[in-house]
């Protein structure tokens, strides 16, 4: 955004400003949107890879060890992969998006604001997965003869809804991220 | 300023006209095929049900069975892909008939990049709900075997085939609301490089 300011009239001066600072801050917004999505999808994947819990069942005098991992359920491991790769791409969307935007490169901006919207509906994808599991675990399913399963794992089903949460809440950051860039090639056209 | 509004300016050098009709028919197209899919995935999925005896014990010589039935409505997790597909497909008849009625809406900004808004909140709907339900049915094809989830396909053949159909369905119209959103986007690019 150079100054056009080839006439003396202040009005083109101080127009060029407000767009100058516009652009700014909506950069500040895209950064921090970026950073939350990261930390949140972060946060999520750390929960999923690491809440593993084992219980010992006794029935009819007989000792059972029964472990809950994330490998045992593929819903949980499409969840877990999902948040990781939107969190990678959080992290280099945001050194991409920063760049691109100081170099003016409208090309590179569709490219992230369309990768953004795939990894939004990716990762709302794996989280209606990782839901139904979850309320499948929660309070099981009668009809079928499926049977709760967080009766015995309590602190595995604690940790997996508030990772899925976290999650829910980062998906829509992303899709906060999409309508805010949606928004901005809006507001563009005025100048 | 409204950029190309087709016959109405005759400032005569435009000449982009030509090619606004065309992506108009394209766009409209896609819309109304992603609503016959996702149409389809509702109504398959809604009206999907199979009854089936079972022998469940046998005294002396009469055998004693069991009607078991699997519905939609036993899963939490296809309630909610009915409900996300419902609402998507009524997002996508909104839009054809806003295209159809009211085609003089399409070129302010503000529509535009509010179409385009809803466009991506449809797209989210629509995948949480198709991965709901594909969680859902790769547990009942192969079951679980830590959480001693059985598997149920093995016995309601056609309700797990019906149900892979109409995920089908909604899968087609989920790819198609994405190009769709995308050529959105590709639209307010557009309008926004006039």
């Amino acid at each position: 955004m150079g100054n056009q300011s080839k006439t003396s009239v202040d009005g083109v001066h101080s127009d060029v400003k407000v767009l100058e600072m516009k652009t700014k801050r909506s950069n500040v917004l895209d950064v921090l949107l970026r950073v939350l999505g990261f930390l949140l999808t972060l946060t999520a994947t750390i929960i999923v890879g690491f809440g593993k819990e084992t219980k010992v069942i006794s029935y009819a005098s007989l000792q059972f060890k029964v472990t809950a991992k994330w490998e045992y359920m593929s819903a949980i491991v499409f969840f877990l992969v999902t948040n990781a790769i939107g969190c990678s791409y959080a992290a280099i969307s945001m050194v991409v998006s920063t760049i691109a935007r100081t170099s003016g490169n409208k090309t590179a901006l569709l490219i992230i604001t369309l990768l953004d919207l795939v990894i939004m509906a990716l990762l709302f994808s794996a989280n209606g997965a990782a839901g139904a599991v979850g309320v499948l675990g929660q309070k099981g399913n009668s009809h079928v003869q499926w049977m709760k399963v967080c009766n015995v794992f309590d602190a595995y089903c604690r940790h997996m809804t508030v990772a899925l949460v976290l999650s829910i809440i980062g998906s829509t950051v992303f899709l906060l991220l999409v309508a805010h860039s949606l928004f901005k090639l809006h507001y563009y056209r005025s100048n | 300023m409204a950029s190309g509004n087709e016959e109405k300016i005759e400032s005569g050098f435009n000449d982009v006209p030509e090619t606004k009709p065309k992506k108009d028919w394209i766009l409209l197209s896609l819309r109304v095929v992603a609503f016959l899919a996702t149409v389809s995935a509702t109504l398959v999925m809604s009206l999907n049900k199979q009854t089936k005896t079972f022998v469940v014990a046998t005294i002396g010589s009469t055998p004693i069975t069991v009607p078991l039935t699997a519905k939609f409505q036993h899963t939490p997790a296809f309630v909610y892909f009915v409900v996300a597909n419902g609402i998507v497909s009524l997002h996508n008849l909104v839009m054809i008939a806003m295209y159809i009625l009211g085609p003089k809406f399409h070129n302010k900004g503000l529509q535009l990049a509010l179409i385009a808004v809803f466009d991506t909140m449809a797209l989210a709907l629509a995948s949480s709900g198709d991965g709901a339900a594909t969680a859902m049915s790769e547990l009942g094809r192969n079951g679980n075997s830590h959480a001693k989830w059985n598997k149920i396909c093995d016995k309601f053949e056609s309700y797990c085939n019906r149900g892979g159909g109409s995920l089908i369905a909604s899968f087609i119209g989920l790819i198609l609301l994405l190009i769709i959103t995308v050529m959105s986007i590709n639209k307010l690019l557009k309008l926004n490089r006039n």
